[in-house]
């Protein structure tokens, strides 16, 4: 008899151990369909989420929206119960399509105790503005000829092949930006900046976050302002920009083949080149970070 | 119910005129009755003939083109359902193409990867503590102003790590943004050991 018991007690540990290393996950898909027409601007405004907005194929003038919302939790009916929380609304005010995704309670109600995400993936009309707004996430735009206005907090956001300009403001949240057209402007905290392919101006302000940007022939006017953080600007192997580069407390390293003038003051160090009137000027001030031209 | 005025009705009803019918006219009344019960059983005896086809055609010919009209009229129901029904089942369709809100729920299951989980159960260290209890005595080092740079730096993170922390829930199922909060962790460490070196 104690054996059985014992057997019995073992079966039960080893069955709880399961449960305890197992999340259920419960998953909650909708689809709907939005009619556009020109002029109007779609308004994604999440968290939690992993978003991806990209231009829709067919031309018929519809905004396309697919959301997957999640609850993980070791027990089964806590995830069930704690998915109904999410909530996903849609509607055109004006000239503006609203795409929300939100934790929504009733008033007294406490907070679900599964973790919760969303993904949700926009197919938009290749002219169309979008905003969009996440906190802990990321979010991933392409092919879209729209103006972009994006704001993150934890969000990593890609970019890639944007020509309507792109203006972003992240803290927390990481920028990857490819083959960006139009003016580029960046505000940034705490947040790491790779871009490449740039076919317009940019402008960055970035606080503890290192900056690395690759420039071409097809770069424009470029303005990099970091504050205790390092800046990387990638020519390859011809300069065709004016360069004015200028650190206080911190390092200015150039290549040496392109014959930078180079001067210092106090703490403060300065280097530039002239390729000539007319070409683009790329700037770049620094506090407490190092610049490197390479 | 009593009658009102009973007296004068019946006054009034006693100075009608009285009229007799004609005495024949009883006798005329049963000869018409006994001429209905005769040609009744006259009928069933009399001859019948059958018509040749021309007739009917002639006649099918005259009469207007009703037949048409009358099926006409009895097929609408079946036309309105049908057109209904076609409706119902085009409707569906379009509305399944072009807007399949329809919601879908899946169950899955996860494991729990326990490396992510312990980095997210992690307990703060106790020297971060010690530097708050350090400034709320008005240890003098607290007034160094670089000494309150890094200590407010090091709140705007400790502040950024508990959001993080919040939304990144209990059980570790967000390497990315775990990652993130090691990051954040990393930096305070650095700005501790710096804020050390101060004291």
């Amino acid at each position: 008899m104690k054996k059985l018991l014992f057997l019995l007690a073992l079966l039960q540990c080893a069955g709880w151990a399961t449960a305890q290393s197992t999340l259920q996950v419960v998953t909650k898909t909708e689809q709907k369909s939005i009619k556009w027409r020109p002029g109007y601007a779609v308004e994604i405004i999440c968290e939690k989420a992993d978003i991806e907005v990209a231009a829709e194929c067919s031309g018929d003038n519809n905004v396309f929206v697919k959301v997957e919302m999640v609850a993980r939790h070791p027990q089964l009916d806590s995830a069930r119960h704690d998915i109904a929380a999410w909530k996903f609304v849609t509607s055109t005010v004006g000239k503006k399509i609203y795409i929300r995704a939100y934790i929504g309670l009733p008033a007294g109600q406490s907070l679900p105790n599964s973790n919760l995400k969303v993904k949700i993936s926009i197919q938009v009309p290749v002219q169309c503005p979008v905003t969009l707004s996440n906190k802990f996430g990321k979010a991933r735009l392409e092919h879209l000829n729209g103006a972009i206005r994006l704001k993150g907090e934890f969000c990593n956001f890609t970019l890639i092949d944007l020509h309507g300009g792109v203006r972003l403001e992240s803290q927390y949240g990481n920028v990857d930006g490819k083959q960006l057209t139009g003016m580029v402007d960046l505000q940034t905290k705490r947040s790491a900046i790779s871009l490449s392919a740039l076919k317009g101006d940019c402008s960055v302000h970035s606080e503890y976050g290192a900056v690395a940007i690759e420039t071409s022939a097809q770069t424009g006017n470029l303005y990099i302002q970091s504050n205790k953080g390092d800046v990387t600007l990638l020519t390859g192997a011809s300069i065709n920009h004016n360069y004015t580069l200028t650190t206080n407390y911190g390092e200015l390293q150039v290549p040496a083949t392109h014959h930078f003038s180079t001067s210092s003051n106090g703490n403060s160090k300065l280097a530039t080149l002239q390729k000539g009137v007319g070409s683009p000027q790329v700037t770049v001030e620094t506090t407490f970070g190092k610049i490197t031209v390479q | 119910m009593n009658e009102l005025n009973n007296n004068t009705l019946q006054a009034a009803v006693s100075r009608l005129p009285v009229y007799a019918p004609p005495a024949d006219i009883w006798d005329d009344i049963e000869l018409a009755l006994d001429a209905e019960a005769i040609v009744e059983k006259a009928i069933p005896q009399l001859p019948t003939y059958t018509p040749p086809d021309a007739i009917w055609e002639s006649i099918a010919e005259q009469l207007p083109v009703t037949p048409t009209v009358a099926r006409r009229v009895r097929l609408w129901p079946r036309l309105a359902a049908a057109a209904v029904l076609t409706a119902v089942v085009f409707g569906t369709w379009w509305l399944l193409q072009t807007n399949p809100a329809a919601e879908q729920i899946v169950v899955t299951q996860e494991t729990i990867d326990v490396l992510v989980l312990a980095t997210v159960q992690e307990n703060e260290d106790d020297a971060f503590a010690w530097i708050d209890q350090l400034c709320a005595s008005r240890a003098p080092v607290c007034e160094q102003p670089e000494f309150r740079s890094l200590k407010s730096e090091l709140d705007e993170l400790t502040a950024a790590k508990q959001r993080l922390y919040a939304a990144l829930g209990q059980y570790g199922d967000d390497p990315e943004l775990t990652n993130q909060l090691v990051q954040i962790e990393v930096t305070r460490t650095q700005l501790l050991q710096e804020m050390m070196q101060l004291i």
